[in-house]
C-alpha cells in the first residue's frame, strides 16, 4: 500500500481519528511535556497499536508490520507525534525487530519477533563500554566459544531503559585479529541469565536514565548470535535508512515549539504577554525559522530516500543541526519560565506548586538537561562533523 | 511539491553553469581586482540562452518559468562575482511592469527579458529604512497629469536607467509612476556602493508627468510593491545560497593546497570542523530556499511570504558567516581584492542593507505567522 499525494489527507485523518479514540488525554499531555511514560501506559498503548495493525509499521507484513512505503511510514510517525502519541519500545520496534528481519535465522525470527511486538520482551542496547564511546569499535567485552555457548565477560554502560529491560542485543569481541571492526559479533542476551548484574547510572539532574551491566562468565547459546561470527559491526551499523530520516528529531522539536508558543501567551514580561515583547519575539522567530528549515531539510531527505533508497551522510547534517534546534528550544522554554523552572520533577507531587506554577513548566529544566545527551550519543556532534568532512567535503 | 531539481531544471542548471564558467574564464583583471565578468555582456548572453527573463510571463518575453527557475538563475549568478543587476534591473521592475495595464509596460519588460535594464525602481526614502508603504513623495494633480515632488534614496541600477518607477502619495493613496530619467526637474546623482556597484539618489522637483504615467495604484500600489519586493527578497536569498556555495568551495580548494607546518590545512581538525559547520548551515539555507520556492510556486500566500522571510533571514545569517569564514580560512591572502574572496561578504552585506536585515525579516515572518 503506497502513498499517493491524493490519499495523504485521508491517511492523516485516519491517524487523527485513531488518536482521538484511543489516546488517553493524560498520556498525550505527558508526551507534550516530554515526560517518560510509565511501563503500564506504554504497554497499554502498544496493545492498542498492535490491535490496529500499527504496532510495528516498518516491519514486514509477515511479522505484524504494514508493508507501507517510506513516505507513508514517515507520515505515520509525523502524524502520530503531532497528536501527542507517545513513542514506545523503540529498541524493540526500530532496532532489534528490523535487525532480526534482515539478519536473523528463521528460528530467531519466530522466537523473538512476536515477543518484541507484544513487549513481552523488552530490549535494551549494549554497545557502549566505559572505554569505548565514540570509538565504539575498540569495545572489549569478550565472548569465547565453549561448546554450544559463548562465555561472555565484560561490561556495558549508558544503557538507556536497561532497568526496564529483560533482553539485551549487544556487540561483543570474538576476535582480536585484523581490524577492530572485523572481530565483533552481535549477540542476544537474556538478562536473567546467571552472571548478569546491573547498577543504575543516574543523570546529573538525578533521574535514573542509564545503567551499567556486568557480565561475569555469562553463558549465551551460540544460537543467539545474529549473523556470522565477526560480522556484528556491519549489522549494528546498518541502521534502517528510514530511521535516519528522524535524525533531526524534528517531531520532538515541534512539540517543544508548541509548548513555547503556548507559554508565550501565558507568561508575562513587564506586564504584557511575552509574545508582545520585542526581544522574546525575535528569539521565538529564530527558533521557528530554524525549525522550519529543519523540517524542509527532513522533507528533502525523505525525497532522497524515496528516489535513491538512502540519504547517506546527509543524515549527519540532520543530526548536527537537529540536536542544536532541540537544545535551543529547551533553553528558550526555561528562559521564558524564569523562576517557574526552578521546581524539580518531584516538586509536582507535593502540592506546593498547585495554582502557582503553570503546568507547562513541568519537566522543562529536566528536558534541557536530558538533551545534553543526544549531542553525545549515537555519534557525537564531533563525529557528525568528521563524517561531513570526510564523506561530503572530501577534506 | 518536489525539492530536488527535475530533469529540465538540471539541464538549465548545467547550461547556466557552463555560461557562467565561460564568462568567468574570459573575464580580465581590471584595476587589480579579481576577474569579474562584464555584466552587460553576460546579461545578453543569458538572455539569448532564454534564461535571464525566463521567470517572466510569456506576454513580457519570458517563459512563465516561475519561482523555481528564478531561483536557479539567481543561485547560479551568486556563484560568480559580477554586478549582474538581476534584482534591481529585472525582478523588481519586471514584477511591477507586468502588473500594469499600460501598453508600453510589457514592451519595457520584454526589453528586460533581452538583458537590458531600461527601468530602475525608486521607492526608498531618506530615513525610512525598509518602510515602503508610506512615501513622503507627493503626487499632485496638475491638469490632466501630475506633479511629483520628493527624494528617493538608494536606487539600484539608477545610474543607467532610462525610466524610473517612482512611488508617490496623493489623497487616494500610494501609486507608482513611470518617469523618464531625462524628465525636467528630475535630478539623478550616482554613487558607488562598497561592492563597486553603482546606485543613485533621485530628486523630483515638481516633475510633470501625464495621466498615463500612473502605472499602478492608488488602490493596490502598496500591495504591488510588497509583492515585487517579496520576489526580490526570494531572489536575493537564492543568490546568497549560490554565493555561500561558491565561497565554501573556493575555501575548501585552498585548504587542500595551502600547506603550513608541513601539512595541508585540510588535515587540521579545527579547520575541518569549521568547514563542516558551514556546510551544515548552507544545507539548512538550501532547504528553506527550496521550501520558499515551492510555496511561492503555489501562490502568493501567507505561507509563501513567511517562507520567503525565513529564507532571507537564514540567507543573511549564513551569507554573513560564510563570507567572514571564507576570508578567515584563507588567511592574509583572503583580505585582498586580488583574490576577491571577500566579494561574498560584500554581497551579503549589500543585499541585507538594501532589502532588510535579519531582524527585519524575522519580524516580517512573525507578522505573517500571527495573521495565519
Amino acid at each position: 500500500m503506497n502513498m499517493q499525494t491524493g490519499n495523504e489527507a485521508a491517511f492523516r485523518a485516519e491517524i487523527a481519528e485513531f488518536c482521538q479514540d484511543n489516546l488517553d488525554p493524560a498520556v498525550r499531555r505527558q508526551s507534550d511535556l516530554g515526560l517518560p511514560l510509565a511501563q503500564e501506559a506504554a504497554l497499554n498503548w502498544q496493545s492498542k497499536l498492535v490491535a490496529r495493525g500499527w504496532g510495528a509499521p516498518s516491519w514486514s507484513e509477515e511479522w505484524g508490520g504494514t508493508g507501507w512505503d517510506m513516505r507513508k511510514l514517515f507520515i505515520f510517525e509525523e502524524e502520530m507525534a503531532a497528536h501527542g502519541a507517545p513513542l514506545v519500545g523503540t529498541f524493540n520496534i526500530k532496532m532489534i525487530g528490523p535487525i532480526l528481519q534482515a539478519h536473523g535465522t528463521p528460528e530467531q525470527k519466530a522466537h523473538y519477533l512476536p515477543k518484541a511486538l507484544s513487549f513481552e520482551h523488552q530490549w535494551c542496547q549494549g554497545y557502549s563500554e566505559p572505554g569505548a564511546g565514540s570509538d565504539l569499535a575498540s569495545l572489549q567485552t569478550r565472548a569465547e566459544q565453549i561448546g554450544d555457548d559463548y562465555i561472555v565477560n565484560g561490561t556495558k554502560i549508558w544503557t538507556s531503559e536497561g532497568h526496564l529491560a529483560n533482553h539485551m542485543f549487544c556487540l561483543v569481541r570474538t576476535s582480536r585479529e585484523g581490524r577492530q571492526q572485523a572481530g565483533i559479533s552481535f549477540l542476544l542476551i537474556d538478562l536473567d541469565t546467571p552472571g548478569v548484574s546491573r547498577r543504575p547510572v543516574h543523570h546529573f539532574y538525578g533521574a535514573h536514565v542509564f545503567n551499567q551491566f556486568f557480565f561475569d562468565n555469562v553463558r549465551v547459546p551460540v544460537a543467539n548470535r545474529v549473523g556470522e561470527e565477526n560480522a556484528g559491526w556491519g549489522i549494528a551499523k546498518a541502521l534502517l535508512e528510514h530511521e535516519r530520516l528522524f535524525s533531526a528529531r524534528h517531531t520532538e522539536a515541534r512539540r517543544k515549539l508548541g509548548r513555547l508558543e503556548r507559554l508565550s501567551h501565558e507568561v508575562q514580561i513587564d506586564g504584557r504577554p511575552a509574545i508582545q515583547d520585542a526581544q522574546f519575539r525575535d528569539d521565538l522567530a529564530k527558533r521557528k525559522i530554524e525549525l522550519r528549515a529543519l523540517e524542509n531539510a527532513t522533507m528533502r531527505a525523505l525525497e532522497r530516500l524515496v528516489d535513491d533508497g538512502g540519504i547517506g551522510p546527509f543524515a549527519s547534517v540532520l543530526k548536527l543541526r537537529g540536536v542544536e534546534v532541540n537544545q535551543r528550544l529547551d533553553r528558550a522554554i526555561v528562559q521564558l519560565l524564569g523562576p517557574d523552572a526552578l521546581p524539580a520533577q518531584a516538586a509536582w507531587e507535593g502540592g506546593a506548586l498547585d495554582g502557582i506554577v503553570p503546568d507547562e513548566a513541568r519537566n522543562a529544566a529536566e528536558s534541557r538537561y536530558w538533551w545534553r545527551g543526544p549531542a553525545i550519543a549515537g555519534g557525537s556532534q564531533e563525529m557528525q562533523r568528521s563524517i561531513i568532512t570526510k564523506h561530503i567535503l572530501n577534506l | 511539491m518536489r525539492f530536488a531539481a527535475d530533469e529540465d531544471e538540471v539541464m538549465i542548471e548545467d547550461m547556466l553553469d557552463r555560461a557562467l564558467q565561460n564568462a568567468r574564464n574570459a573575464a580580465e583583471r581590471v584595476d587589480g581586482y579579481a576577474p569579474r565578468p562584464d555584466a552587460a555582456a553576460l546579461r545578453v548572453q543569458l538572455a539569448e540562452l532564454g534564461l535571464w527573463g525566463a521567470w517572466l510571463p510569456e506576454a513580457a518575453g519570458g517563459f512563465d518559468g516561475g519561482p523555481r527557475l528564478l531561483m536557479t538563475l539567481a543561485r547560479g549568478l551568486g556563484r560568480v562575482p559580477t554586478h549582474h543587476g538581476l534584482i534591481g534591473g529585472c525582478v523588481i521592475p519586471g514584477a511591477l511592469l507586468t502588473r500594469s495595464a499600460r501598453e508600453d509596460a510589457h514592451d519595457l519588460a520584454a526589453r528586460m527579458a533581452k538583458g537590458e535594464i531600461p527601468v530602475a525602481v525608486a521607492v526608498m526614502e531618506p530615513g525610512a529604512r525598509w518602510t515602503r508603504d508610506s512615501p513622503t513623495t507627493r503626487a499632485e494633480g496638475d491638469g490632466s497629469g501630475y506633479r511629483l515632488t520628493g527624494i528617493k534614496s538608494h536606487v539600484a541600477e539608477g545610474g543607467t536607467a532610462e525610466h524610473f518607477v517612482v512611488s508617490a502619495r496623493d489623497e487616494d493613496g500610494l501609486s507608482l509612476f513611470l518617469v523618464p530619467a531625462d524628465a525636467e526637474g528630475l535630478t539623478v546623482s550616482t554613487y558607488p556602493a562598497t561592492d563597486g556597484t553603482t546606485w543613485a539618489m533621485v530628486r523630483a522637483d515638481g516633475v510633470r508627468v501625464g495621466s498615463s504615467a500612473r502605472l499602478i495604484g492608488p488602490g493596490d500600489g502598496a500591495a504591488a510593491l510588497d509583492k515585487a519586493f517579496t520576489l526580490a527578497v526570494f531572489t536575493a536569498a537564492a543568490e546568497l545560497l549560490g554565493s555561500c556555495e561558491a565561497a565554501l568551495a573556493q575555501t575548501l580548494d585552498y585548504l587542500r593546497t595551502r600547506e603550513q607546518f608541513g601539512k595541508p590545512l585540510s588535515t587540521k581538525q579545527a579547520l575541518q570542523f569549521r568547514a563542516a559547520d558551514l556546510h551544515a548551515d548552507i544545507e539548512m539555507l538550501r532547504s528553506q530556499v527550496l521550501g520558499a520556492a515551492n510555496a511561492l510556486s503555489s501562490g502568493y500566500t501567507r505561507r509563501a511570504r513567511s517562507d520567503v522571510a525565513a529564507a532571507m533571514t537564514l540567507a543573511i545569517q549564513t551569507g554573513d558567516l560564510v563570507g567572514r569564514e571564507a576570508i578567515h580560512l584563507h588567511g592574509a591572502i583572503g583580505m585582498t581584492r586580488e583574490l576577491g574572496i571577500g566579494y561574498h561578504l560584500l554581497r551579503a552585506d549589500i543585499l541585507s542593507r538594501w532589502l532588510g536585515s535579519a531582524e527585519h525579516f524575522r519580524e516580517r515572518f512573525m507578522a505573517e505567522e500571527a495573521a495565519a
